[in-house]
C-alpha cells in the first residue's frame, strides 16, 4: 500500500554502556515510529535514558563508550535542540552572528526570517545580544531558529521546556504546534513533563530504566491511575 | 506564643548595576506558616531569597529575624534550599556525612549521635538508611534534592526557603516532604518561604501567596482569596499557564 514514508523508523534498538571492563545496557528493544507533522513525546524519570535515546537515533554517542545496535532509518533531515541552550548555543557570538553562522552552513537565508519563524520579535537589542544576556524563553527560540534553518523534516529536543517558567512553557509549546501545523515539521519531544505533553503531543512513549513501558494518546497515556501518572510531578 | 513575627521584610531594594532587581518589598512571615512567592523568571524571586539567606546584601532596607537586624549576615537558624541540589552538595562526602555535615559545623553532639540523626533526617526524606553510604554522585536528581532537604532539616532550623526545591520531585516524594515540613511548623514552629513558578502547585500547600513582578510584590492575598480571585493580570496570567499544565482529570 502506498502511503507516506515514516520519517523516523527505529526497529529494536540497543545501547550498551562500555564501563569497567564490561557492557552494561542502558537502552533496550525500543522501536518506534514518527510521521509527518507528528509531535511525538518522550516522557520518563530523570535517568531512564531518554536523552541517550536521543542521542542514539542522533548517531551521537561516542563509539568508545557506546555500542548501538538495532536499525535507525531516517528519511529527510533531522535537528537537534541540546537540553541546556546556554552550553549549546555559542557563549561569544551575538545572536544575529550565530543564527548567520548556521544559516550560510545550511544553503543561506536571512536572519530576520529565521527569528521570525520562531515568533521572535526582532529587535536590535536581541541581534545584538549575546546568549548571556537573553531571557530563558528568548534563549530557547533562538536555539529553535538554528535547528529549523537546515529545514529538517524532524526536530529532536531534549527538555526543551524544563528551564522555562509556567507562562514561556505555555508559549513555547504553543509554538511547537503552530511550527508543526505551518511547517509540517515533526518533533520528538523530550519531557517529563505530562502537562504540556498532554498539550501538544499526538503520541507519548513512555520510558522506564531503558525500555519502552507505553505507548499511545497522552489522555491514554495519563489517564488516572496509568503508570505514567502515578509518578507525575506538576508543572514543567 | 512571642509577639514578633518569624520574619520581617521591609523596604527590601536591591540592584545589580542600574538594573533594580528588588524594589521596596515588605512583608512579613508568622512562626509555623508558610508563604510561597511566586512570579515568572527573572522577578526576583531568587535574589530576595538569597538576600535572606543572607547570600547578598540588599542595598536598602531591612530584615528583622525573630526582631533581630540581620544585618546582611547569614543566621545558622536560616535554611536556603536551592534549584541545583547537585552543585550544593559535596561529591566527595558519603550521604550521611552531606547530611550530618551542618550539625558538626555547628558543634552539635557526639560524631555518633550527629550519624543516627541524619540517618534519621534522611529516612524521613525518603531515603533508604541503606544509601547512607552512597556518595552524592550516585544519586539520582530527585534523590539528590531529597538529600538537600534533609541536610536543611536535620538542624531544626526556624526558617526554611525552598527555592523551586519540590518540583523536581514525583508526587509521592513531595507529598512525603511537605508533611515532614508541616509536622515541623506544627511542632517547632518552623517558618516557610516556596520559592516557586508554579502557582497552581504551591496553591495547594501554603496559606498566603505573594506574586512578584519587575522586583516588585504586585499582589498579596491567602490562598484561598487568590484562587476564588486573581486581582493582578499577571496573577491572572500564572495562574492560567499553571492551570494549562495540570493533566485534565
Amino acid at each position: 500500500m502506498p502511503s507516506d514514508p515514516a520519517l523516523l523508523q527505529v526497529e529494536d534498538l540497543a545501547v550498551d554502556l562500555a564501563e569497567n571492563g564490561g557492557l552494561r545496557p542502558v537502552i533496550a528493544g525500543v522501536s518506534m515510529t514518527i510521521g509527518a507533522s507528528e509531535i511525538v513525546g518522550l516522557f520518563g524519570d530523570s535517568g531512564c535514558g531518554k536523552t541517550t535515546l536521543a542521542l542514539a537515533l542522533m548517531g551521537l554517542l561516542p563509539p568508545h563508550r557506546y555500542r548501538v545496535r538495532g536499525s535507525v532509518r531516517v528519511h529527510g533531515g533531522v535537528s537537534f535542540v541540546f537540553q541546556d541552550p546556554l552550553l549549546a548555543l555559542n557563549p561569544v557570538l551575538r545572536v544575529r552572528d550565530q543564527v548567520a553562522e548556521v544559516m550560510r552552513a545550511h544553503g543561506g537565508g536571512d536572519v530576520e526570517t529565521a527569528l521570525e519563524l520562531v515568533r521572535l520579535p526582532v529587535s536590535a537589542r536581541l541581534l545584538k545580544a549575546y546568549p548571556h544576556q537573553l531571557s530563558g524563553g528568548e534563549r530557547q527560540r533562538v536555539l529553535l531558529a538554528l535547528a529549523l534553518a537546515a529545514r529538517p523534516a524532524l526536530v529532536i529536543a531534549d527538555e526543551p521546556f524544563t528551564a522555562l517558567d509556567v507562562i514561556r512553557v505555555v508559549e513555547l509549546a504553543a509554538l511547537f504546534v503552530d511550527l508543526k501545523e505551518r511547517l509540517g515539521v515533526s518533533f520528538l519531544t523530550i519531557s517529563h513533563s505530562p502537562g504540556v505533553l498532554a498539550r501538544i503531543a499526538d503520541s507519548v512513549l513512555v520510558m522506564r530504566a531503558g525500555r519502552i513501558v507505553e505507548r499511545g494518546a497522552p489522555r491514554e497515556v495519563f489517564r488516572q491511575g496509568a503508570p505514567a501518572a502515578a509518578g507525575w510531578t506538576h508543572g514543567a | 506564643m512571642a509577639r514578633e513575627p518569624l520574619l520581617e521584610v521591609r523596604g527590601l531594594g536591591k540592584s545589580f548595576g542600574r538594573r533594580g532587581v528588588l524594589r521596596d518589598v515588605s512583608f512579613e512571615l508568622a512562626r509555623g506558616a508558610a508563604l510561597a512567592l511566586v512570579g515568572p523568571s527573572g522577578c526576583g524571586k531568587s535574589t530576595l531569597a538569597r538576600c535572606l539567606a543572607g547570600f547578598e546584601k540588599p542595598d536598602t532596607g531591612q530584615i528583622l529575624f525573630e526582631g533581630q537586624s540581620l544585618g546582611g549576615r547569614i543566621h545558622p537558624a536560616i535554611q536556603l534550599i536551592l534549584q541545583q541540589p547537585a552543585a550544593a552538595l559535596n561529591p566527595r562526602f558519603t550521604a550521611e556525612e552531606i547530611v550530618a555535615e551542618p550539625l558538626a559545623i555547628q558543634r552539635r553532639g557526639t560524631r555518633q549521635a550527629r550519624r543516627e540523626r541524619a540517618r534519621e533526617a534522611m529516612e524521613r526524606a525518603g531515603l533508604a538508611r541503606a544509601a547512607a553510604g552512597k556518595r552524592a554522585l550516585q544519586f539520582s536528581g530527585g534523590e539528590r534534592q531529597r538529600l538537600a532537604i534533609a541536610r536543611a532539616l536535620v538542624i531544626q532550623p526556624k526558617l526554611m526557603i525552598l527555592d523551586e526545591s519540590l518540583s523536581g520531585l514525583d508526587a509521592g516524594v513531595r507529598a512525603q516532604v511537605i508533611g515532614w515540613i508541616d509536622e515541623a511548623r506544627r511542632t517547632t514552629g518552623l517558618g516557610c518561604l516556596v520559592v516557586s513558578h508554579d502557582i497552581a502547585m504551591v496553591a495547594g500547600w501554603v496559606e498566603e501567596i505573594a506574586v512578584m513582578d519587575d522586583g516588585a510584590i504586585v499582589e498579596h492575598a491567602s490562598t484561598a482569596r487568590l484562587i476564588a480571585e486573581q486581582r493582578h493580570p499577571l496573577t491572572r496570567q500564572l495562574w492560567e499557564a499553571s492551570a494549562a499544565l495540570a493533566l485534565p482529570s
